[in-house]
């Protein structure tokens, strides 16, 4: 039954050991049938395949979860985006143990989504954009999501979002994959019954800004579509057909992040003059919103504050310099560092070694590891086997932290 | 800590990875096989600590993963399989099996895939662990994790074997420096010293009733562990004569039994 869900997926046998960090060998044996599947693989494995785990331990499922035909189907991904989206399940699942490890929240997401679905019912005749946009005032009502103010530390949605969604039990991943055309995507991880949804963005060469606006994105995808679809992916290189899906999805997103009252917040704060925006305006714009240059034009259009020509006019002025200012988002790490005064965690030190194919963790993620390993919640060898590194390496990476800590 | 009174061998030692890991490194998997010769003790590892052992791209993987592979082959260690449960428990093997797993994956939220599992097996069968993670018994206390009462490390193999015989201090030595340049961790009473300074720092959890105690140290850590007191199985024809005697730690000759 293995053999079959993996043949499904398209996925060698070989290639998902390795993924997994498992011998060959004896993943072997339990594709080819000759030894029974154990018991401690089957929530992860069950995980990462997106079926269940009695079904996996039974061998009753014969076909692959509808997640793996929907990255078949997909001409666009590689060998290389389906081998990512097995790191990245996984990545899903250690995020959930570890979760339930710190007795984090991680089922709130299904009142708040359900409550966004009851109120849109009026509007389900409605246009995609409306359905996106109606549904984004109900999340931004739901969190409490509000307009920045003008003082030294900027609080703006972007800051925000993250630890809401965490509190509300949703997983985001923001990993590099320079390999990858996936911008974006979203799915379920964890069995039936423990499901969470699982927001993905990739960082490689995408700053903060725009990542802001791909995680509201993914997460319309994931409020609107993964029930029906299984997963919904994003690409770098946006197509050119019309999708209702990715309307809605990108209505919600520009709704959520720069409504057109926070235009007019932004207006009256930083004495905006829509018709002669400078290059500090400009920057005050992307850094009070926080979201892209291009997205923030793009919904001054769409709301009438700017016309066509004056968009492309100032979405090709550089502000750059006038960003780094106004913001430590615009810096980059080096830059961050020296002006916070405080270390960022060395790529180094955040990158897999089990996996055959190395994944970049997000800080957030390795920092509450070795958070719970100083707090003793988890024990070396677990947050090991969450780091996807072996306790040799955890001991060199983190040892010296760690005693630092407790003394 | 508590000792067992009436030495009653366990008929099996449940095995985690980072014990047994060491046992390899130290090139010392042959005790495996005397544990269950002299002892009547069978080794065994649960399947998730055959996965952590096995794990590619782990350090030193030369150094242990053949030994180990020998040792599954020539039954020195047995996988906790379904199969083999039978042997260890009158209690029905399948339902007993479900059991381990169930405990095991619970386990598993705060403390290794190898441990939780060796845990596991060790509460269900009520057989002895040897584990290494000292933090992960404080952890499973916290957590009310179930775990054996009596918990071994590598160094008690040795230290077992020494107090018998069957090594000696030079031989014990070795040990510890190869684990030392494997940056294998040792227990933190004998990181610093050498192996015979060390005996006066740690306290031994498994000790042969029939010899004079090497190892004189107190049980302050972890204090209610239970030491697990065994007896040669079967008496033994001849006797293992060591390479050397014991020095620094008594003028008894630890090869000859004390009663």
């Amino acid at each position: 039954m293995l053999k079959d869900l993996l043949n499904d997926a398209h996925i060698a046998a070989d290639t998902c050991a390795s993924l997994l960090g498992l011998s060959s060998r004896l993943f072997k044996t339990w594709v080819d049938g000759q030894r029974d599947l154990p018991g401690y693989i089957i929530p992860e494995l069950a995980s990462v395949l997106g079926v269940s785990q009695e079904a996996l331990a039974t061998g009753c499922v014969r076909e692959a979860p509808a997640i793996w035909f929907k990255f078949r189907e997909s001409g666009q991904l590689s060998d290389v985006d389906r081998e990512l989206v097995v790191l990245i399940r996984r990545l899903g699942f250690y995020q959930h143990q570890l979760d339930l490890a710190t007795s984090a929240p991680n089922n709130k997401w299904r009142i708040l989504f359900r409550f966004i679905d009851e109120q849109l019912t009026p509007n389900r005749q409605a246009s995609p954009s409306i359905q996106g946009r109606e549904a984004a005032k109900v999340l931004r009502d739901q969190l409490n999501l509000g307009f920045p103010r003008k003082s030294a530390a900027i609080k703006g949605n972007g800051d925000l979002i993250r630890p809401i969604l965490r509190n509300f039990g949703v997983l985001t991943i923001e990993a590099p994959i320079p390999e990858s055309k996936i911008e974006g995507c979203s799915f379920y991880v964890g069995g039936p019954g423990e499901q969470r949804p699982c927001l993905f963005v990739n960082t490689y060469k995408q700053d903060w800004f725009r990542r802001n606006h791909v995680l509201m994105h993914e997460l319309a995808h994931a409020i609107f579509d993964i029930d029906r679809e299984a997963a919904s992916i994003d690409f770098r290189e946006a197509s050119d057909e019309v999708d209702v899906k990715e309307i809605r999805a990108e209505a919600f997103a520009a709704e959520s992040l720069i409504p057109k009252e926070m235009l007019r917040h932004l207006q009256s704060m930083l004495g905006l003059h829509w018709e002669s925006l400078s290059d500090s305006d400009l920057a005050g714009l992307v850094a009070y919103s926080q979201i892209e240059l291009r997205f923030a034009l793009r919904a001054a259009l769409d709301h009438g504050f700017i016309d066509a020509e004056a968009m492309l006019k100032y979405q090709d002025q550089s502000i750059s310099s006038q960003l780094k200012q106004l913001t430590v988002r615009a810096l980059d790490t080096m830059e961050f560092e020296r002006v916070a005064g405080v270390p960022i965690l060395p790529v180094a030190l955040r990158t897999t070694t089990i996996p055959s194919r190395s994944l970049r963790l997000p800080v957030s993620y390795v920092a509450r590891v070795v958070s719970a390993v100083s707090d003793s919640v988890i024990s070396e060898s677990k947050a090991a086997e969450l780091l996807m590194i072996d306790e040799i390496t955890f001991a060199e990476r983190f040892g010296k932290l760690l005693e630092e800590v407790a003394a | 800590m508590a000792a067992t009174g009436d030495p009653a061998n366990p008929p099996l030692i449940i095995c985690d990875a980072d014990a047994l890991i060491q046992i390899f490194i130290a090139r010392e998997g042959e005790l495996l096989k005397r544990l269950k010769r002299r002892y009547a003790i069978q080794p065994v590892v649960p399947e998730a600590v055959e996965g952590e052992i096995t794990r590619r791209g782990l350090r030193n993987s030369p150094l242990f993963v053949p030994g180990f592979n020998k040792a599954l082959d020539n039954g020195a260690l047995l996988l906790l399989e379904e199969r083999i449960i039978g042997r260890f428990t009158s209690n029905d093997p399948h339902s007993t099996y479900n059991s381990i797993q169930l405990m095991g994956q619970k386990n598993a939220i705060h403390i290794g895939p190898g441990e939780a599992h060796a845990y596991a097996a060790g509460v269900v069968l009520r057989a002895p662990v040897l584990s290494n993670d000292a933090k992960a018994v404080l952890i499973a206390d916290r957590y009310e994790i179930k775990r054996p009462p009596q918990i071994l490390r590598a160094y008690d193999i040795f230290m077992l074997f020494h107090q018998n015989g069957e090594l000696d201090e030079r031989d014990c030595d070795k040990i510890r420096q190869s684990l030392l340049k494997a940056d294998e961790a040792l227990p933190f009473q004998v990181r610093n010293k050498n192996y015979s300074d060390g005996l006066h720092h740690i306290f031994p959890r498994l000790v042969d009733e029939a010899y004079p105690r090497l190892a004189t140290g107190i049980q302050a850590e972890l204090a209610d562990l239970e030491q697990l007191v065994i007896r040669t199985a079967q008496p033994q024809q001849t006797q293992t004569t060591p390479h050397s005697t014991a020095s620094g730690t008594g003028d008894v000759d630890p090869s000859q039994p004390s009663n």
